[in-house]
């Protein structure tokens, strides 16, 4: 398996100017060497028709017998000066070459060199309007309720989250809050960044950190009955898990500092709920306006961008928060925005977002189907790039549950690893990549690549393969040789590559004897469906792009997940869940993710498919500069670089 | 019977027509999904889902549920939005001036375009003028609405920029969207006049205008063209429907703010009320719309307004 990274692997290379410039002038170089010197065959043919043409010049010769002596010597002497005329030549050849190559080197050199200095200090546009063009844009502008959660946008601009991740290691970095205190095994203090300031110029304090767990967690006091729970559908929220339900115990020590105890040891607190999932807002400006207020009028927090208006049919705008405390240097995400002012424009229809680059409306789209891009690929007045998609690895659960240890009165057929196995051997992930895909993503292993923790070469080098006579073998030695029949569950508004994906999947299932029915949900069913464990069958899952693994693992790994369709209590898989999420210090949590993904991917626990990438769109004259741990998307908005033209 | 009889009679009949349209779709928004669960975060219990459901009374049954709707829709509350904030009929209220925009635009685009060309063809039938006009109504006709939207963008928007590709502000977005809503109801109405005139111009009364000396404009704008609109006025109300049902597409196509793309975000959030709200308006622009073009169609031909007398 390859481990290089994912996303040079998914970057597209193009030949650059330089490249070309290099290329063109080693093979003006070679040219010129090969007319001046010659080679091969046609160097001796030169060197005797030197020789000939010096016989030639001789005077007419003398009786054989008196002149064969010095005539010999003469050829000798005409021969050794035929050679070292030719190897003056060879002499003279190899300076010039060198001497062109040197200078031409010296040239690209010069030009590299000064590439190298725009690229250190582009001319960028400090005052440019950067315009983005995205395909839906939910009408609610409170981060943490629930129905406006997918407002991603109005997230990342206008509120901040506790910490962010660095862009090259996904590791936890401070943000309106510093890296955790840790006290004890249970005990954790949070120090507020000092220095942050709200948009209407008040600071951010432990007071706001507190609040905006109450609020996540629907404890704030003024939650229940006070005046501002007016929100005509209740006002719920969308990150009920990031809250201070996993708090033992919590407070103030002043106003800066915020104390949490927790029931257990728990690694995964500080990546959770700092984590992008929950924004931040102001608590004295959400008491004071009240929740209807704040999803539906006015945007207000500590962001890059300063909220000015938005239209759910039309689009929205914001202009750049210049008192921003994280400098616009390096590549840390969020930072001070490389432009001034910020406009989003709803575009339902992906073909009519690049028409609005096309045509000089649009800078940069995101989020892309690969399929729409691929005509651009080569032209050279846009740049597409590849990247994973939200939802980067796709797999399939089997529902192991006890509500489904036996299917129409025979045992559930997937508690037999072998035929989990079986599953597994049956697909091709390499010919979905080549033909449904773009021919850049790789198999799927469990977890995201770019999640803390991912094992890369030690995971990777266990990918199971494709072997669908083995498969077959393997439900015959599990007792089934005809086969067996299941159903396939499947979501088909969530992303549309699923229901695209599911048939070659299908089809793969099949040949080996495993016959499914595709089940199919709009996304309002399918995830409180997948929820109940009560449906027999495979489920089609993927995971998202958060940093902190406990996301995906919590939720789908461990047995009191809320997607953990398959679970496995013969195994260690449990214990070693448990074990790394009270492994305090970051390498031994490290070894036992490793070691869990091992043992769940060696269990065969999913049907692991394979990643899945997305494609970001930008003009020609626009940059934007993302760590290899980062998306192009809502969370690396600030870094998006318009060149003056 | 007198006309306002029948303007009453027509007005009950509307009425009737968008109760059973809100009725069957109150029952098959209820059948394929629960708003419950794109209200709610992922990670929400069981208990929760319940508190909510309880709450926008989803548990009662449906008949009560159906009955508590009309008792509401009577009284012009058509309910609270799920996914914004508001009544359902003043955020679909909202978005009506923007569906009304197009759709008249788009009409406008099938009558000058329709009307004009099918009179040419018919004047000139089996000319290379006709052939031409009767290959752009097959090509009108053949085109989805959807699909010539992309293409004037890609060549009227992208390629000359003329025109905006998205968005509505100002006279130069509405062109686009104009015509790809429009240029199917005018392959129509063009095949309507050619036809129409064609019957008209080999007519007695014509060969009399003729003989009278009238001059041949009049004769074919006053005395053809009037009797060859017939036709087209009955089938304009039919056009409207299908114009505003095609805005749904052209505003997804060319971002344009207006009912159709509120509808379908809607259905995807499995937000009843907006729907509901959303189907109310446009099965009354529809069924009224239909109503103005019958009672006009009486007004201008005498022979129908006589009949119902």
């Amino acid at each position: 398996m390859s481990t290089r990274n994912y996303w040079k692997r998914m970057s597209h290379r193009r030949l650059s100017r330089r490249t070309l410039l290099r290329a063109s002038a080693r093979a003006g170089v070679g040219a010129t060497g090969l007319a001046l010197v010659g080679c091969g065959d046609d160097d001796d043919d030169g060197q005797q028709v030197a020789q000939v043409q010096q016989q030639q010049e001789q005077p007419d010769p003398q009786p054989a017998q008196q002149q064969e002596q010095p005539q010999q010597q003469q050829q000798a002497m005409q021969q050794e000066q035929a050679e070292q005329q030719a190897e003056q030549q060879a002499q003279q050849v190899e300076q010039q070459e060198q001497q062109a190559e040197q200078g031409t080197v010296e040239a690209i050199e010069r030009e590299e060199a000064e590439q190298d200095e725009q690229a250190a200090e582009p001319e960028v546009d400090l005052d440019a309007t950067v315009r983005v063009a995205i395909g839906r844009y939910t009408a609610g502008l409170d981060p943490q309720r629930s129905g406006s959660q997918t407002n991603y946008v109005n997230g990342a601009c206008t509120f901040d989250s506790g910490m962010s991740n660095h862009p090259e290691t996904a590791a936890l970095e401070p943000n309106l809050v510093q890296l955790p205190e840790i006290v004890d095994s249970t005990n954790v203090i949070f120090h507020v960044t000092p220095g942050v300031m709200f948009h209407d110029g008040s600071p951010y304090t432990a007071h706001d950190l507190e609040f905006n767990f109450e609020r996540v967690s629907s404890a704030a006091e003024y939650h229940q009955g006070g005046e501002t729970s007016d929100h005509p559908n209740e006002w719920a929220s969308a990150r009920q898990a990031f809250g201070t339900d996993n708090f033992a115990s919590y407070s103030v020590i002043d106003d800066l500092t915020f104390a949490v105890e927790t029931p257990a040891p728990n690694a995964s607190l500080a990546g959770s709920i700092m984590s992008g999932a929950v924004r931040h807002v102001s608590k004295a400006f959400v008491e004071e306006n009240g929740d209807a207020y704040v999803d539906s009028v006015f945007a207000m927090g500590t962001g890059p961008f300063r909220f000015v208006d938005s239209d759910p049919d039309v689009g929205a705008n914001w202009t750049r928060n210049d008192d921003y405390h994280k400098p616009r240097d390096g590549l840390t995400n969020p930072r001070l925005p490389w432009y001034k002012d910020f406009e989003v424009q709803i575009r339902p229809e992906p073909l009519a977002q690049i028409a609005g680059i096309e045509a000089g409306e649009i800078d940069a789209i995101y989020n892309l189907p690969t399929d729409v891009v691929e005509p651009y690929r080569d032209n050279p007045n846009f740049k597409v790039l590849y990247q994973p998609s939200s939802q980067p690895t796709h797999y399939i659960m089997f529902n192991t549950h006890d509500t489904v240890a036996e299917v129409d009165g025979v045992p559930n057929p997937f508690l037999d690893i072998r035929v989990r196995e079986a599953a597994n051997l049956a697909i091709n992930r390499q010919e979905i990549i080549d033909g449904l895909l773009t021919g850049t993503e790789g198999p799927a292993f469990g977890p995201y690549r770019g999640t803390i923790g991912y094992p890369g070469e030690a995971l990777e080098s266990r990918y199971h393969g494709y072997d669908p006579e083995r498969a077959k073998a393997l439900l015959e030695e599990a007792g089934y040789p005809d086969g067996l029949d299941v159903d396939l569950h499947i979501v088909t508004d969530f992303q549309p590559i699923v229901p695209i994906l599911a048939l070659p999947v299908q089809e793969y299932l099949e040949a080996v004897g495993i016959r499914t029915t595709i089940k199919e949900y709009l996304s309002s069913e399918y995830f409180r469906t997948v929820r109940t464990f009560e449906l027999p069958g495979m489920f089609w899952f993927f995971t998202n792009t958060i940093a902190e693994p406990e996301t995906v693992i919590g939720s789908g790994v461990t047995e009191s997940g809320f997607y953990a369709v398959s679970v496995y209590p013969e195994t260690e898989i449990e214990e070693l869940y448990q074990a790394q999420n009270q492994a305090l210090d970051p390498g031994e949590r490290a070894a036992l993710l490793e070691e869990m993904y091992i043992t769940f991917y060696d269990n065969y626990s999913w049907l692991f498919l394979t990643e899945v990438s997305a494609a970001a769109m930008l003009a020609a004259n626009v940059n934007w500069p993302v760590g290899s741990a980062e998306l192009r998307g809502e969370g690396t908005l600030s870094a998006i670089q318009k060149l003056k033209v | 019977m007198q006309f306002a009889n029948l303007l009453v009679i027509r007005l009950i009949q509307t009425i009737l027509v968008i109760w059973v349209v809100v009725s069957i779709v109150f029952v098959i928004s209820r059948l394929i999904g629960n708003p419950e669960t794109s209200l709610m975060p992922w990670d929400a219990t069981n208990e929760d889902y319940e508190r909510i459901r309880e709450k926008l009374g989803l548990n009662d049954p449906m008949i009560v549920q159906y009955g508590r709707f009309l008792g509401d829709a009577l009284q012009g509350d058509l309910g609270f939005s799920y996914h914004r904030t508001g009544p359902a009929l003043d955020i679909v209220a909202d978005k009506v001036l923007g569906t009304v925009k197009l759709t008249a635009a788009g009409l406008v685009v099938a009558l000058g375009l329709g009307v004009p060309l099918g009179v040419f063809a018919a004047l000139r039938r089996g000319s290379p003028l006709d052939w031409l006009a009767r290959l752009v109504a097959v090509f009108g006709q053949a085109t989805p609405s959807f699909w010539l939207g992309l293409m004037l963008i890609f060549f009227l928007a992208t390629r000359v920029s003329w025109f905006p590709t998205a968005g509505a502000e100002g006279f130069r977005s509405l062109v686009l969207p104009a015509i790809a809503l429009g240029l199917l109801s005018a392959a129509g109405f063009m095949r309507l006049t050619r036809s129409g005139m064609i019957d008209v111009m080999n007519t007695d009364f014509i060969r009399t205008a003729r003989a009278k000396g009238l001059n041949e404009r009049t004769v074919i704008l006053r005395h053809g063209l009037r009797h060859a609109l017939i036709p087209v006025m009955t089938i304009l109300g039919i056009e409207l429907g299908r114009l505003i049902a095609g805005s749904v597409i052209i505003e997804v196509v060319f971002s344009w703010p207006g009912i159709g793309r509120l509808m379908i975000e809607s259905i995807l959030q499995s937000d009843y009320p907006t729907v509901q709200a959303g189907l109310v308006v446009i099965a009354a622009s529809i069924t009224l719309g239909n109503l103005i073009v019958d009672m006009t169609y009486r007004v201008i031909d005498p022979r129908i307004r006589m009949a119902a007398l």
